[in-house]
């Protein structure tokens, strides 16, 4: 506005001033340019410039009132802003602590609380290994085996034992059979030792009769003969003896063989019975023990499988590592940003926008991440996107 | 006589995954919480080999891997970092400290076990 004030003055001063003058002149020509015209005309430009003054000190009062007016309208607003940054200022200083507190708190709580909760998977895990490897499959089946063969040795020991006792039982009936072709033997040879004997008799009567016919030339032969007769006597009770003896002993075999025949047949039965009966027992033992085995087998499959699952549980919570990572740069972040202001305000009330580098703050953002999901959802700001899915993520093994 | 494996982790969960996974194929484990606490466990014992994060507090995997190699009963012990990184300038430097792999964390237990048995001490 002060520009324009010296072509206004100027414009103020000389237009009534040479109106003044312009009136004088026309005064002195009129006149013939007497005393008193000049002194008119000299008064009516001082009169001029006078009106000139009075009419410029108007305007440039007038003018001031405007500018103060709009100085005042201007000052109002800056102090607006100003206040509106103050506000900002302690809104964000007085937010920021809260949320950095918050996202800290919710942090630890779940990094504590997954921390117990693969802890007892862990232990979970650690329990099923030691009891999959203390029943050792191969040890628990050949024990079951062992057990069942064991038994059934034993069971099949009693029968061959009662079988032999059988076998001899018989073997003995068969030894007494026997025995009776021989005493059959001794009977018909008993007979032809009487037969013998009578045929000795007769020759002996033969010889004492032709000895008596010699008259005293047979007297010794009379008794040789006699003397025969009486040994050939003899020979017929033994042989009479022995066939009675003979049949003294069959019949007793007889009777033996009987007893035993019966009591044989009456123990073939009984093994027979009890036979069938350990065959019974074995098989019902084999089909309990193969439930048992396959029921161990169904248990230890199962605990592999549940050993499995809760291992591949607890290697899915490595989730929780990349959270808490990422959580713990959004902290970092915010507490830097909370500083950057808070420097800004130690610094005095004066405030420029040069004060806060929003380039710097995203790059010293960029350097704090360590995922790739960060630096996707970083980007992603600018291009107005939506914040990342946690991806699936590949993994990557490198030797070098 | 079990090898022995020394895993550096600040997540107690993934110290658990890495633990189990090694016990159930015979190893001893001994865990560390950073840098500094591991360090502080390489007392001199035969270590057939070290697994370790590279984000921890205190001291971070790659200036305790070049740390470790400084102590003359572990210069020859094999590194390998188990991590979420996996940017080509880290990897890089994992290299220079001395690491011999880089693994991405979340790993699968099987591939885990393949980088172990070849690069374990025998």
């Amino acid at each position: 506005m002060k520009t324009s004030q010296p072509i206004s003055s100027s414009l103020f001063y000389t237009l009534p001033a040479l109106l003044g003058l312009f009136s004088g002149l026309i005064a002195c020509l009129q006149t013939g340019f007497n005393i008193i015209s000049i002194i008119a005309t000299i008064a009516s430009s001082l009169l001029g410039l006078l009106i000139g003054y009075i009419l410029f000190s108007k305007y440039v009062n007038h003018i001031t009132t405007i500018n103060k007016s709009w100085q005042n309208d201007e000052n109002t607003k800056l102090d607006d802003v100003n206040a509106y940054a103050t506000e900002l200022e302690r809104l964000f200083i007085e937010v920021t602590p809260i949320l950095i507190r918050q996202v800290t708190t919710s942090r630890e709580h779940t990094e504590q609380e997954i921390t117990t909760l693969t802890g007892r998977f862990a232990a979970m895990v650690t329990q099923l290994e030691q009891l999959l490897s203390g029943t050792g499959n191969s040890n628990q089946s050949s024990s079951i085996d062992d057990l069942f063969d064991g038994s059934r040795d034993s069971l099949t020991g009693v029968l061959t034992a009662l079988n032999q006792i059988q076998e001899m039982e018989h073997q003995v009936i068969e030894a007494v059979r026997n025995l009776s072709t021989h005493t059959a033997n001794l009977d018909t040879m008993a007979q032809e030792v009487r037969k013998v004997a009578e045929q000795i008799n007769l020759l002996a009567l033969n010889a004492a009769i032709e000895a008596a016919r010699a008259g005293e030339n047979g007297r010794g032969f009379a008794v040789v003969a006699d003397e025969v007769r009486k040994l050939a006597g003899f020979s017929s009770e033994t042989g009479e003896r022995i066939s009675s003896t003979v049949n003294e002993i069959n019949s007793a075999m007889t009777s033996t063989l009987k007893m035993s025949e019966q009591s044989s047949s009456s123990d073939d039965e009984t093994i027979q019975v009890a036979e069938e009966a350990i065959n019974t027992t074995l098989e019902s033992l084999k089909s309990a023990l193969t439930v048992f085995k396959d029921d161990a087998d169904l248990l230890r499959n199962n605990s592999e499988n549940i050993r499995d699952e809760i291992f591949s549980v607890l290697t899915a919570f490595q989730f929780q590592d990349r959270v808490s990572q990422m959580l713990e740069h959004v902290e970092e972040n915010l507490a830097s940003l909370q500083s950057t202001v808070d420097d800004t305000r130690q610094k005095g009330n004066e405030r420029h926008a040069d004060m806060i580098n929003v380039s710097q703050t995203l790059s010293t953002m960029e350097l704090s991440y360590t995922m790739p999901e960060e630096l996707l959802n970083h980007s992603s700001n600018t291009s107005g996107g939506q914040p990342i899915q946690a991806t699936e993520s590949e993994e990557d093994l490198t030797f070098f | 006589m079990a090898k022995t494996i020394m895993i550096v982790d600040d997540s107690a969960s993934i110290r658990q995954v890495v633990g189990i996974a090694l016990k159930s194929a015979g190893y001893d484990v001994i865990e560390a919480c950073d840098g500094v606490d591991a360090l502080s466990k390489l007392t001199g014992q035969k270590i057939h080999l070290i697994i370790t994060d590279v984000n921890m507090p205190n001291m971070d995997g790659i200036t305790f891997v070049t740390e470790a190699k400084k102590l003359p009963q572990y210069k020859f012990t094999p590194m390998m970092m188990l991590t979420t990184e996996a940017s080509t300038d880290k990897k890089m430097a994992g290299k220079a400290a001395g690491a011999k792999a880089w693994l991405t964390k979340p790993f699968q237990p099987p591939t885990l076990m393949a980088a172990v048995s070849k690069l374990v001490l025998p």
